[in-house]
């Protein structure tokens, strides 16, 4: 049976914009956090935050002082809190892109209004992750050569190496993202430049703008550059975080060695940078009154997805257990107990409950559409996310195949500062965003207002 | 005068030339700039010059000739190491050793293989004796009131101090001595006496076979010294004898012990019983190990003795009160004796009877008894002459010398006293007074090789010199007599024993004329091939003693659940002597794997009663001081019994020793045994640093096993434990069939974990310590380790061992993550690291399935704690760097690793390298003889082939075709380079028990099961 045009009942979607704003409320909107008088609090928070990145800044150099051994690590646990922080953010660096380009393809206009904010939140979570590989290397000064530079010796890096391919991954990703971030910044920073009224300020955004003059020609140009970036864009989003499991899944050790790990990395990913863009999205959009433009449409959007990549990950944590179990190799078996039950356990249940359990509130539309409970829920996802991540590397690592070498990982006060530390880089960066560049893409946004179709939603 | 000229302007005197006679470069010619003065560059030249030449600082050969051993005459070819042969003595042991020097600096002992007995191996003593003559913490000069003096201070004073004496013949002058194997030792002693005879001797050691000695002379009437000869015992019963870690023989013992369990050859197999109150080395050899109290040990024994006699119609109540009676120990019941004695008795002549040092008197007269009973006095038990056993200071026990000397003191008939050595204020009973007495004497002179606890008594402390900065010589128990050279000239302002001595009586001499003298006999020629050859002769010392009277037994009460304490001489430091040696406090215990620590070890059982964990202090409380000292739990040790090892427990010591562990010598009474005890449990919680955690198995077959008679059902039993998939490479396998392709295999029956192969790699190969909190942290850099399992019962588990390093994968985890390649494999079929490269991921450690990769977390040579502060010259040298004495040590042959890069075994590259380089140059290939790895080398019981696998000669392939052979975690087909020889016992069939690991072999059964299914298709 087909059905006819006819028969299709047409549901009216909810507003992207709350009714009553105009093209020119929205821009006044989005500009006011740059142009109003700085706020106390913002000053407040940003003093907290760079005292953060002095923090990580110090321990860095204390870490480079003195030596790797500063850190917790042992001999079985060659890895801890470095990788879990490079992991984690590089997850966190995951919503953005998701957002701007694949939610862009599939044209889910809804995205406009969170867009900007989550591809920013992701080129600072990736500079943090980026932070860590460096460092976590027991010869920080000569971290260049992981990179293929020709020299006299002939010497290139090892080609199988995971960690290579993790060079290669992030860095393209760090690259596309803040390409077509910034290209999605020109005709605002046009807008801000035109509305500028010092001369700093004019020619700053000026620079940045290009020479955007809003012209027929500049508009197709940019919708294309704009569409070849999302396209560019989406691949990366599934790959970089398939190749940072890579560096577990290819070895052999019992936990990491799985066939499942890509995916499950990437479903991981989207949820924990789903979490942090509503943990961020709900304290901004409060604190600069963003609530015309960002509607709590928007956030239940978001905490579906959270529900749905939470059970996903949900499943692939049942999953291992089971193939644990089905393998019938007793390394892999006791991994996996080992990890519910064994020292590290308590860091097991806390990523579950995160992870798996508190998401299930957002099956009530209640829950969805609360403003406290799904800061609360976003939360335990950050936290739960990062346990994830502590509990691959460091349990699999702490009791592998000799029991002789067995261990246990406990961080140092270095570990903990420097993790610190990187909130603190992230919160600068951000803060510095939130003040200086539109944190709402104006003119995408008024592209899904009313006055923008002619049509008045009769579609043809 | 004749005036010579350069120039006409010279000769003219003009004004000009002035100025060139006074410049040696003209103006215009460059000229380095302020800052950096021409004389500046070339003092930093000069200076560059010399650190590059580190060892050039102190290239000090000795005075006299001596001689090389092995390798060419021509000594000091640059880069290639010259080896002489010495020997020293440890306690009543004499030990033959070849001392490896680059350029004139000893770096390297090892054993001398012309020496009889020890042939070629060490144990860790010889390995870590080494780094003790670079101890910086070493007293360099004489103290005098604590003022630092010189030695000719000293011969002055004792040149004023002499006439005083020679008026009192002596009288007044008591010397203190350690035991002494030296023969112009005792020749000087009998000068003394000639010249000064009322000079008293005395002895004290604080580890002594007197027990021993007096028992067997009190049965015999002679002094002896029994040495087993355990190739011939079939059957050998321990009763808390640890003969393959201490004593005179411990490393021929080993050898001996081991050839004897070849199970290939099944007749040749020997058994081992063990009945002890701790688990000891030698105990977990043991194919039958009974934990039993150490005051039970004499009762299990008297019915071995009656059960044997009654069996052979022997009368023993002639030879003294042994009854019957009817025993009521954990372990040990009618059945257990019945066996035994059985096993015995089939075994006439072929079986051994041996007791531990420390046991009383009786238990050894018993041993005497029950061996002549069973016809294995003098074939495989023969008894030598103890050397110089008539001397008066030596035929009174430890105890008695020790206190007749502080009552000598107390009564004022001594006025001076020498210290010849030792450390007696800290190793005996403070309850003896030794201290308080030691003050009332007017004079009091110490020579000793650190300033200790004694010598800050004394008013005259002499720097001992190390074995290798004097000669010697020695006579060892079984009548090898060798002539000690020194190899480096003294590095302290010292004395040896026989100059010290010497200086009693008569003006200074040297050592050398001291020694030669002795040894005047003997014409140049054969002293210089005496010297070469690290021994003069052997001399037959066996005696053939009979027993002439009765053994009386003191009985003793039965408290079953009375506490007991045993005190034992650590594996690593002794008596304490070796305190200060950084590597042996770092080696792990081979029992407990504990460092830097020692602890009152506890059954899991007694545990539980007093309700105390691992780490829970206790305070033992005796009559005259208490000790506050952390529990341990050790499975298989005896219930209701503590035991504790000596030597720890500095107060105020040198650097590396201060603080670490406890002082059980406090817990000694006046008589040196340690009488009732109470133990009160504390609050506090002490942390251990071991090196293994994790004591279970968790049943995963790494250490294969199985028993005789299961090896003899299926050979292979040890083959395919492990479930290995099927899989389908996706390209050919690299073939490595051509050249060299090293290989190692490790006899597991043959390894008693001795950690003499850690000890000799970390001398090789510079390995640095990381002092306790680094092994806390799980730091330890060992390239090699051996793991300890516990199998079976808590109570009574059995231990099984494996030395673990780098396998040299064909398939190598660790090189395929390396980001950097940093680690590769080369045509040889090594796994090498190349540090240069290396950016410190760590990835390789995480992927390396037997993490046996080490990663320097630290700069470890810097932070060692004998370090200096750098001098500094830009704002990086704000850093210490090692003391330059300790730097000497390192072998020149091998790269000392910075902080930030991994580190692993690399089977001895350099030696490898240097063998084939030398092979090459005589265009030949690699013979096994030509090659030993320093493990290999010094593995006392020859359980390490290491060499060509493709060579169809070489001991590895013969070896790796064994049928026992298997490679740990095949499934992860890995193709490891060094494989394993897997554990056969040789339990008695009637003590099998259910459930014992004999019995129940889950690993045996289900490749078994396999191997049978396997061969119906």
């Amino acid at each position: 049976m087909v059905a006819s045009t006819n028969d299709i009942v047409k549901v009216k979607r909810p507003d992207l914009v709350l009714p009553g704003e105009t093209f020119e409320s929205v821009t006044n909107i989005v500009s006011k956090p740059m142009e109003m008088k700085l706020p106390s609090w913002w000053l407040i928070v940003f003093l907290v935050s760079i005292s953060g990145v002095l923090l990580l800044k110090s321990m860095i150099a204390y870490l480079i002082w003195e030596g790797i051994g500063v850190w917790g690590l042992n001999n079985p646990v060659g890895w801890g809190y470095a990788i879990v922080n490079f992991v984690f953010w590089v997850g966190i660096g995951h919503a953005g892109t998701l957002i701007s380009a694949i939610l862009f393809l599939f044209r889910q206009k809804w995205r406009t209004g969170i867009n900007r904010f989550a591809e920013a939140m992701t080129i600072f979570a990736v500079i943090c992750a980026l932070i860590f590989p460096g460092i976590h290397i027991g010869r920080q000064w000569v971290a260049y050569w992981l990179f293929p530079i020709p020299n006299s010796m002939g010497m290139w890096p090892n080609f199988k190496s995971p960690l290579l391919w993790d060079v290669f991954a992030v860095g393209t990703y760090f690259t596309v993202s803040l390409l077509f971030w910034f290209v999605g910044l020109i005709p605002d920073l046009a807008t801000m430049r035109d509305r500028a009224k010092g001369k700093i300020r004019q020619m700053v955004y000026g620079i940045f703008s290009l020479g955007w003059r809003g012209s027929n020609r500049h508009w197709q140009n940019y919708e294309k550059a704009y569409l070849f970036l999302a396209a560019l864009a989406t691949p990366l989003v599934l790959s970089v975080h398939s190749i940072v499991s890579f560096d577990f899944a290819v070895s052999q050790l019992p936990g990491w060695h799985t066939t499942i790990f890509p995916p499950y990395f990437v479903a991981g990913a989207i949820f924990s940078g789903f979490a942090m863009v509503v943990t961020l999205m709900v304290l901004a959009r409060q604190l600069f009154n963003l609530k015309a433009l960002v509607t709590i449409g928007h956030l239940e959007r978001m905490n579906k997805i959270i529900l749905l990549t939470g059970m996903l990950v949900g499943y692939a944590y049942g999953m291992e257990f089971f193939m644990a179990w089905y393998s019938g190799y007793q390394y892999e078996t006791f991994a996996f107990v080992n990890r519910a039950t064994g020292p590290y356990a308590w860091a097991y249940w806390i990523m579950v409950s995160c992870n798996v359990i508190s998401p299930q509130l957002f099956w009530f539309k209640k829950c969805r559409t609360s403003i406290p409970i799904m800061f609360v829920v976003s939360i335990f996802v950050n936290i739960g996310m990062w346990f994830e991540r502590f509990v691959i590397t460091v349990t699999s690592l702490h009791r592998d195949f000799l029991p002789s070498s067995w261990g246990y990982y406990s961080p140092t006060w270095v570990d903990v500062c420097t993790f610190i530390g990187s909130f603190g880089l992230f919160f600068t960066l951000f803060l510095l965003f939130l003040r200086f560049l539109p944190v709402i893409s104006i003119a995408e946004i008024k592209n899904v207002m009313p006055q923008a179709d002619p049509h008045h939603g009769e579609e043809h | 005068m004749k005036k010579f000229w350069r120039s006409i302007e010279d000769l003219n005197d003009s004004k000009e030339i002035e100025r060139f006679k006074l410049r040696e470069f003209q103006e215009g010619a460059s000229e380095l700039n302020e800052g950096v003065s021409r004389r500046d560059f070339l003092k930093f030249l000069g200076s560059t010059a010399a650190l590059a030449g580190l060892s050039g600082c102190n290239i000090r050969k000795p005075y006299y000739k001596i001689k090389p051993y092995a390798r060419k005459v021509e000594h000091s070819v640059s880069g290639i190491p010259t080896f002489y042969a010495t020997s020293f003595q440890l306690n009543s042991a004499v030990y033959g050793v070849l001392a490896e020097t680059h350029e004139g600096r000893p770096t390297k002992i090892e054993g001398n293989p012309t020496y009889p007995g020890t042939e070629g191996s060490s144990g860790l003593f010889q390995q870590s004796s080494i780094i003790d003559l670079y101890d910086p913490d070493r007293l360099k000069f004489p103290l005098h009131l604590t003022a630092s003096a010189s030695l000719d201070d000293f011969k002055d004073w004792m040149l004023r101090y002499k006439k005083d004496l020679r008026k009192a013949s002596g009288k007044g002058l008591g010397v203190l001595i350690e035991n002494s194997l030296s023969p112009s030792f005792y020749k000087l002693v009998d000068s003394i006496r000639l010249t000064l005879p009322e000079v008293s001797f005395y002895r004290y050691d604080p580890i002594n076979k007197d027990n021993q000695e007096q028992g067997l002379f009190n049965l015999t009437g002679n002094y002896l010294s029994p040495k087993y000869d355990l190739s011939r015992a079939n059957v050998v019963v321990s009763f808390s004898d640890d003969f393959l870690s201490f004593g005179h023989h411990q490393i021929q013992y080993s050898r001996d012990f081991a050839d004897r369990r070849d199970p290939d050859n099944e007749s040749d197999l020997n058994r081992l019983y063990v009945f002890e109150e701790r688990y000891t080395v030698t105990g977990a050899k043991a194919d039958h190990h009974f934990p039993v109290k150490k005051s039970d040990l004499i009762k299990v024994l008297s019915q071995l003795a009656i059960l044997v006699s009654r069996k052979v119609g022997f009368n023993l109540s002639s030879f003294g009160n042994i009854s019957y009676q009817k025993l009521d120990l954990d372990f040990v019941d009618d059945k257990v004796l019945a066996a035994v004695s059985d096993d015995l008795l089939a075994n006439r002549g072929k079986s051994l009877v041996t007791a531990g040092d420390s046991l009383d008197e009786e238990v050894h007269q018993l041993t005497f008894l029950i061996n002549s009973i069973l016809g294995n006095n003098f074939k495989t038990v023969s008894y030598q002459e103890t050397p110089f056993a008539n001397y008066d200071f030596n035929t009174k026990s430890s105890y008695d010398s020790l206190s007749r000397l502080v009552d000598d003191l107390n009564s004022n008939i001594l006025d001076s006293v020498v210290i010849l050595g030792g450390n007696p204020v800290f190793t005996a009973s403070q309850e003896l007074g030794l201290s308080r007495a030691l003050t009332k004497a007017k004079n009091r002179i110490h020579l000793t090789y650190y300033n200790n606890e004694t010598s800050k008594l004394c008013n005259w402390v002499i720097p001992k010199l190390h074995y290798l900065e004097y000669w010697n010589d020695l006579k060892s128990v079984d009548g090898v007599v060798s002539i000690a050279q020194p190899v480096i000239k003294r590095t302290v302002q010292g004395l040896s024993e026989h100059e010290l001595l010497n200086l009693v009586f008569r003006t200074y001499r040297s050592d050398y004329s001291l020694i030669k003298n002795s040894w005047q006999y003997l014409s140049s020629s054969s002293f210089d091939k005496a010297i070469h050859n690290g021994y003069v002769f052997k001399r037959n010392t066996t005696v053939y003693p009979s027993i002439k009277s009765k053994i009386k037994l003191t009985k003793q009460p039965h408290e079953q659940n009375k506490l007991e304490i045993t005190l034992y001489p650590d594996y690593k430091l002794f008596d304490g002597r070796f305190s200060n040696n950084g590597w042996l406090q770092e080696l792990s215990d081979p029992i407990h794997k504990l460092t830097w620590d020692n602890a009152a070890y506890i059954a899991p059982k007694t545990a539980k009663k007093l309700s105390l964990k691992t780490g829970d202090f206790v305070r033992l409380q005796v009559s005259h001081d208490y000790l506050d000292i952390p529990v341990f739990i050790s499975p298989g040790h005896a219930f209701d019994s503590i035991s504790i090892p000596l030597g720890y427990g500095k107060v105020d010591g040198q650097r590396i020793e201060d603080g670490v562990g406890f002082n059980a010598y406090r817990l000694l009474d006046e008589s040196g045994k340690v009488a009732d005890v109470t133990l009160i449990k504390q609050l506090e919680k002490h942390k251990f640093a071991s090196t293994q955690d994790h004591g279970s198995m968790e049943g995963r077959p790494h250490v294969r096993y199985a028993t005789v008679s299961q090896y003899h059902e299926n050979p292979s039993f040890a083959q395919g434990q492990e479930e290995v998939p099927h899989t389908e490479a996706l390209w050919d396998k690299h073939k490595y069939d051509t050249g060299y392709q090293w290989g190692m295999v490790i006899d597991l029956n043959r390894c008693i974990s001795c950690n003499a192969c850690t000890a000799s790699c970390q001398a090789e190969n510079n390995i640095p310590i990381v002092g306790k909190d680094q092994v806390m942290d799980g730091r330890e850099m060992h390239w090699n380790r051996t793991d300890r399992y516990y199998e079976g019962d808590i109570d009574n588990p059995k231990i099984l061992e494996q030395p673990v390093s780098c396998l040299h994968c064909e398939n190598a985890p660790c090189e395929q993550v390396c980001p950097v390649a940093a680690t590769v494999h080369d045509d040889e079929g090594l796994n090498v690291m190349v540090y240069n490269r290396c950016v410190g991921t760590r990835y390789c450690a995480d992927n390396c399935p037997v993490k046996v990769r080490r990663f320097n977390f630290f700069d470890y040579h810097q932070r060692h704690p004998q370090s200096v502060s750098k001098k500094r010259f830009h704002l990086f040298d704000y850093i210490k760097e090692p003391d330059k004495s300790l730097a000497k040590q390192f072998n020149p042959d091998v790269t000392v690793r910075m902080r930030g890069v991994m580190e692993k075994c690399t089977y001895c590259i350099q030696r490898i390298k240097s063998a084939t380089h030398k092979a090459s140059n005589e265009q030949r290939i690699v013979k096994d003889s030509d090659l030993l790895t320093a493990c290999q080398q010094a593995c006392p019981t020859n359980g390490i082939a290491f060499g060509n696998i493709l060579d169809k000669e070489s001991k590895v392939y013969k070896w790796r075709n064994k049928k026992r052979n298997y490679s740990i975690l095949e499934q992860l087909l890995l193709g490891a380079r060094t494989t394993y020889l897997a554990n056969v016992f040789n339990p008695n069939k009637v003590l099998i028990a259910e459930n014992s690991i004999y019995s129940s072999n889950k690993h045996y059964d289900k490749q078994s099961k396999k191997e049978s299914h396997g061969s119906k298709h």
